[in-house]
């Protein structure tokens, strides 16, 4: 295949021409770059001391290294080493190193897994039948038009970059396996499908620890945790604001979510 | 007897051990068409890999991993291990046409001995300390 081209959109036509079904699912190329520079950019910039207490935060310091590290562009030993350099005392990178030790996990499993990483691990903890959950990807949601402004900006995020935040992630997920009841396995190829780190270990067991397949109970929000972590800026302009699926305590979602008590 | 190198999604650096093993050898990218098609790739991670190997001195085909790395008719063909099942698969077809070496990525833990991996509280418990005092 070629190697020369004259700028970034001449990749963009020469790739949509030889890869037409990927590009006709979506054309767009994201705004991070592929390649070892573009890695030693974004690992030079981390800040493991303040990742350690605003990474769950829109806006903390998380590093966006994963598609270089889930490409083998830096290896998690680099990773940490380079935390390690960048604070007085390695507790203060300890949180830094549990998130890649993390994917060292997940890599792990997937050895002893392979393609059971697409079966459920363990049954779900929600006292709903496997039938209670469709097995496809609604089209709203696919296509980033719920009317939630929070879950709509998730979806066009990642479209438009193939990156999300982890919060994110998880918000998306257990709206859609939770609130929608959608079987995981929908929603975690539609990740992959998007995501530049796409991995189908690191991807459905996070899905399934969502679900409860693969984790001791459900994971799920309301609408304060959304909030106090994005800083309200999805609530502010949403349409559904004050009724919208994520409103009330977590005791008053947990009785709508499930069939049973988790605690 | 200069071996090809094989690429794959897992390991594109220069660092990566086949290099380091086999600096200069031909080496080459294959996108697996029906990887891309099983895990319904969009254009962004096709074009995030080819950015990546635009930086590196190999040559990129599309289609069948296997068919692919055979047609250049390699004496052996060396390269980095993974555990994704589709690479196992590959490297079993493989091997009964050709020498294949695979060479081990680097480990992130050293770890001697088997892995509780039930829960990652398990997992964490063995390799928090050799990861905090290595």
């Amino acid at each position: 295949m070629n190697r020369d081209f004259a700028s970034r959109q001449e990749l963009a036509a020469y790739l949509s021409a030889e890869f037409p079904l990927a590009a006709a699912r979506d054309p767009q190329l994201s705004p991070m770059r592929g390649g070892a520079q573009a890695a030693r950019v974004r690992l030079e910039a981390i800040d493991p001391a303040k990742y350690g207490f605003n990474r769950n935060y829109l806006d903390g310091s998380v590093s966006r290294l994963s598609p270089y590290i889930r490409h083998g562009l830096l290896t998690l030993g680099e990773a940490r080493e380079a935390a390690f350099a960048r604070v007085k005392d390695r507790f203060h990178a300890a949180k830094f190193v549990t998130e890649l030790a993390w994917r060292d996990y997940w890599q792990r499993l997937y050895a002893t897994l392979g393609s059971g990483v697409w079966q459920d691990r363990e049954p779900s903890k929600t006292g709903l039948a496997p039938e209670a959950y469709r097995a496809d990807l609604p089209a709203d949601i696919a296509q980033g038009r719920t009317g939630l402004a929070c879950i709509d900006s998730f979806v066009t995020e990642l479209r438009a970059t193939g990156y999300l935040h982890n919060h994110a992630r998880m918000w998306f997920a257990a709206y859609v396996v939770h609130f929608r009841r959608v079987r995981w396995q929908a929603g975690a190829l539609f990740f992959l499908s998007h995501l530049l780190d796409g991995d189908p270990a690191s991807n459905n067991l996070s899905w399934q620890w969502v679900a409860s397949t693969f984790a001791h109970k459900p994971y799920f929000f309301n609408r304060e945790n959304l909030e106090k972590y994005t800083g309200g800026t999805h609530c502010r302009a949403c349409p559904a604001r004050g009724r919208c699926d994520f409103e009330g305590s977590y005791e008053q979602l947990e009785d709508r979510l499930f069939r049973i008590k988790l605690t | 007897m200069t071996p090809l190198l094989w690429l794959h999604p897992d390991c594109l650096s220069l660092s990566s051990p086949a290099w380091v093993r086999y600096p200069g050898a031909p080496a080459l990218f294959v996108f697996d068409e029906a990887e891309i098609e099983a895990e319904q790739w969009t254009l962004k991670r096709i074009a995030f890999l080819y950015e990546t190997l635009l930086e590196l001195p190999c040559e990129i085909e599309r289609g069948s991993v296997v068919e692919r790395l055979l047609a250049r008719r390699p004496a052996r063909i060396v390269t980095v291990g993974s555990v994704n099942p589709r690479f196992r698969d590959a490297v079993r077809q493989l091997e009964r046409a050709v020498p294949v070496e695979v060479l081990p990525a680097v480990p992130f833990v050293d770890y001697r001995g088997t892995l509780d991996l039930k829960r990652f509280a398990r997992y964490w418990k063995r390799v928090e300390p050799i990861l905090f005092d290595s």
